[in-house]
């Protein structure tokens, strides 16, 4: 069942996450083009220091990446299955009905999560190439939270898509924008080091939530 | 199992708007049973609170011996749905779509979904959003077909759907409930469709009220009457006996349930004449639109 | 089943978001601006001196610590070495006391402030492990950053920063003087002051893996590494350079058990400061230095110490006091009332942020009792019977006003 699921999930997706997939690979592409650009016109020792001592975060703009990649991916997935209803489709298929909505929601994390995994790479790959590898390091340390965020921004933009109430889904966002913002909490590299750990585990909690709008969907009177 | 079907005292409004009001009817077992109805009338609500998609506000309503809000997969992996409007994933082509519900049904038949599909001369990675409505009918009763199910419940077939596969259409149906063991239940805009092909018909008109029969009581039990009338005459009137009626200038057309004798008398009774009084012959949809009305 | 658990799941998200958020809007909503005391030892009356903020708008008293008040002139007369260019502009210099004479130039070349703020000691904030090692004499009035840049491993290898590869010949240089100078790696500490924006350079202090501090420089090039008599039993946790034109003293060294001491240039030997009840992972430390007196504050939010030595370091007197800016205010009350607990992220003595939840005491009783009536009340309102919907109510009872906002938002299924 899952593997037909990822299937159909897969041609539904697989455009928007490819154009996702390219935003985040031009983005570090950008990275690399803006860093290899400051290190002509600036001294590579003043750079360092502003990096390691002042704390400036070269790879900033790449904060929001994964929550638009969160987004692009929920709502090419969701949108699609709430038009017309058609999400009945899939209500109608010989399977349990909260497995077959986890099992969707499972494919499109994992097309977050490999987007993730591979921004992860070239940001540290990009890095290492300018800074020493503790740079690197302190790059994805610091860029963690922000891949947590993303998983957050596609399980909120999922849990709103399903829900057939209006006023219940401005409730869904709030509480997934109002979660997802506790991970830009500091502006410094690594702050979350010895936290992040908390409000990761309970992200989690949003993946079952998403049985509870599934429900409300199949059990509507109108 | 007797009943494939079986709904007690269902209720739903939207609202104020009363849909259904204690509804009771079974569907028996082999049945290939007609709802018939105008637009708006409920009947995609009734499949959808059938089916499980929507709650009513009281009432049971029980598939294959399932609760309908419960369906159980084995369930689901015997009812076969077509939905109002043909609804399908459209982002998927000819071939994926197969590939895509072949794997949840055991007995699927491959065979069934391409013999109706090939007939539209399309190549298989031919997507559907990119098929006229009609097209799209087509495959997704392939899938239906092919999915063989105990149990076919299809909300409208005839949209989009030309004469020829039309015609096709009711062929590949006939020869799917040859054997008695599986059940139709099916709506359409296309009346005179189901005079060959339904056994059973309900009839539902808006505010809840409903008439459920077989179709050869239903045909040999209503009746309709014409007549002349003069000019100044007295206008007949719906009651217990006339059910309907249509006035076209001179010509009046009455519907009723009982004999023509009857008819005539209490017509007589209104002070009505009735010149030339003589039953006309219809067919299904006559019968329907005499039933119901125009409008 | 399923679908009240994810329910639950949901309640559980809108309450952690809620216990982070409303608490904080509270404080916005309720917070005023009361300052820190500041507090100073006058070489005029020999008595501890404070300016203390009691109200909005500018409200401050003057006191000395016996609680004599003070205008504000005279409060700064009390304290001339600090106030040093007003007693200039009021013609009160030169000055003297205790028979000394002090002018203007004389208490400028006196005065030295060290500072060490919890979030400065180097276990409360990150720090990428890369360090620039300055050219100690460079020939020049302005220090520069070196091409390289140092990481201690098992060595101490220099990186160069054009071309991001390892510099073998200055790395070989500096470990061999390392291992020489009798160094063990791996280092467990390395401190300096990476800024190009100081007198003159000092390089780094760094304690190896026995607990020996060394002192290195890089001097025209050349590794100058010193083996400092700094007890390597200390228990050093933190050292801070602090290069002063005055040549006396290198910086301030934190032991494990919250001791400070003075690193002096005489022989690198230790002055403990006397501090009292000093708790470095909360309490901000400043060393007052000026001509007569060295005068360390150190305060949290709460309560202000002091403690006033002579040029010895040896105490004179000392003075602690709870600010006006720590009492409890009706504020902070009614927020330990409304909210049973909250979710603190940010934290000033600290880089790193957190994720702590704190609870608030028992003032929260009440307003766990006030939800619950309202919970009460508005299951009755909308008709959801407390036998089957009595989970909700233990929700509110454990959350007070963020599961009285949850279970009434995400209603339940009927």
């Amino acid at each position: 069942m899952l593997s037909s699921i990822l299937y159909k999930e897969w041609l539904k997706v697989r455009l928007f996450w490819g154009v996702a997939l390219v935003f985040n690979i031009g983005v570090f592409v950008y990275l690399f083009v803006d860093l290899r650009h400051l290190f002509t016109i600036e001294h590579a020792e003043m750079i360092w220091y502003q990096a390691f001592k002042i704390g400036t975060l070269h790879y900033a703009y790449m904060k929001y990446l994964l929550v638009i990649t969160g987004v692009i991916v929920g709502a090419a997935q969701f949108t699609p299955e709430m038009i017309g209803h058609r999400f009945r489709l899939s209500l109608h298929l010989p399977v349990r009905p909260n497995s077959m909505v986890l099992c969707c929601v499972l494919a499109g994390l994992l097309g977050v999560a490999v987007i993730g995994m591979l921004d992860a790479f070239m940001l540290y790959t990009i890095i290492a190439r300018f800074f020493p590898h503790e740079g690197a390091e302190s790059a994805l340390l610091t860029a963690l939270p922000w891949l947590f965020s993303g998983l957050v921004a596609y399980l909120g933009t999922a849990l709103t898509a399903m829900e057939p109430r209006l006023s219940r889904k401005f409730v869904y966002l709030a509480i997934a924008v109002g979660f997802l913002w506790l991970f830009y909490q500091g502006n410094d590299y690594e702050t979350y080091n010895r936290a992040l750990w908390k409000p990761a585990l309970i992200s989690l909690l949003f993946i079952p939530s998403v049985i509870l709008p599934a429900y409300r969907y199949r059990n509507r009177s109108s | 199992m007797k009943n494939v079907i079986e709904v007690e005292n269902l209720t739903h409004c939207y609202g104020k708007r009363v849909i259904h009001e204690n509804l009771s009817f079974v569907v028996p077992r082999g049945s290939i049973f007609g709802l018939l109805g105008k637009n708006g009338v409920g009947k995609t609500t009734l499949i959808k609170i059938l089916m499980g998609f929507l709650r009513p506000v009281s009432g049971r309503c029980r598939v294959l011996g399932e609760d309908s809000h419960n369906l159980s997969p084995a369930a689901r992996t015997k009812i076969g749905l077509l939905f109002e409007g043909h609804l399908a994933y459209e982002f998927m082509s000819i071939a994926q779509i197969e590939k895509f519900y072949s794997a949840y049904y055991p007995a699927w038949n491959r065979d069934l979904y391409y013999g109706l599909v090939d007939r539209l001369d399309l190549p298989y990675d031919h997507k559907i959003k990119n098929m006229s409505c009609g097209q799209r009918s087509q495959v997704v009763l392939g899938l239906i077909f092919a999915q063989e199910p105990d149990l076919m419940i299809l909300d409208d077939y005839s949209m989009g759907l030309d004469a020829g596969y039309r015609r096709l259409f009711l062929e590949y149906l006939s020869e799917y409930v040859k054997d008695g063991t599986k059940t139709v239940f099916v709506t359409s805009h296309i009346v005179q469709d189901l005079e060959n092909l339904v056994n059973e018909v309900m009839f539902l008109d808006r505010g809840g009220e409903v008439l459920q029969t077989s179709l050869d009581e239903f045909m040999t039990g209503f009746k309709q009457f014409s007549f002349k009338r003069n000019g100044s005459a007295n206008t007949p009137r719906r009651d217990d006996v006339i059910r309907n009626l249509d006035i076209t200038g001179d010509n009046v057309s009455v519907f009723s349930f009982r004999p023509m004798a009857e008819v005539g008398a209490h017509l007589a009774k209104m002070g009505i004449e009735t010149l030339g009084l003589e039953q006309v012959p219809m067919t299904l949809e006559d019968a329907f639109i005499g039933l119901t009305g125009k409008y | 089943m399923v679908p009240k658990l994810a329910r639950y799941a949901l309640i559980v998200l809108a309450i952690v978001v809620m216990s982070v958020y409303l608490p904080s809007l509270y404080h916005k909503i309720s917070e005023k601006k009361v300052g820190k005391t500041q507090l100073f030892f006058s070489p005029v009356i020999k008595k501890f001196v404070f300016r203390e903020m009691v109200g909005e708008g500018h409200k401050f008293v003057t006191q000395d610590e016996s609680g004599n008040n003070y205008d504000r002139m005279t409060f700064e007369t009390l304290i001339p070495f600090v106030y040093y260019k007003n007693m200039e502009l009021w013609g009160k210099l030169p000055m003297t006391i205790d028979g000394r004479t002090f002018d203007k130039q004389t208490i400028k070349k006196n005065r030295q402030v060290f500072e060490l703020k919890p979030r400065m000691i180097s276990d409360r904030s990150p720090r990428i492990q890369v360090f620039p090692l300055l050219e100690s004499k460079p020939g020049v009035t302005r220090l520069r950053f070196p091409e390289d840049a140092f990481r201690l491993t098992d060595r101490m290898e220099f990186i160069n920063v054009d071309t991001n590869t390892v510099d073998q010949d200055i790395t070989d240089k500096f470990t061999n003087a390392m291992n020489q100078a009798g160094f063990v790696f791996p280092a467990r500490l390395a401190a300096g002051r990476v800024s190009i924006l100081k007198p003159f350079d000092e390089g780094f202090f760094v304690v190896d893996a026995n607990g020996c501090t060394y002192h290195v420089k890089r001097v025209r090039g050349e590794p100058v590494i010193v083996k400092t008599p700094i007890p390597s039993d200390l228990g050093i946790r933190n050292i801070k350079v602090m290069e002063n034109k005055k040549k006396e003293i290198y910086g301030m060294l934190l032991t494990n058990n919250g001791g400070i001491h003075l690193i002096t240039y005489d022989g690198y030997g230790l002055i403990k400061l006397p501090l009292k009840d000093y708790n470095p992972d909360t309490m901000d430390l400043k060393l007052l230095i000026n001509p007569l007196y060295r005068t360390a504050v150190y305060s949290d939010d709460h309560t202000i110490h002091a403690v006033a030595m002579d040029s010895q370091y040896r105490p004179i007197s000392r003075y602690q006091r709870v600010m006006f800016s720590g009492r409890t205010t009706m504020a902070d009350t009614v927020f330990k009332a409304l909210f049973p607990f909250w979710i603190k992220t940010t934290d000033k003595t600290s880089g790193y942020l957190r994720f702590d939840v704190i609870w608030n005491g028992q003032l929260a009783l009440i307003g766990i009792a006030l939800s619950l009536f309202f919970g009460i009340a508005l299951m009755y309102a909308r008709k959801f019977p407390i036998k089957k919907y009595w989970p909700d109510l233990a929700i509110i009872m454990f959350t007070g006003i963020y599961g009285l906002i949850s279970v009434n938002v995400i209603e339940p299924e009927r």
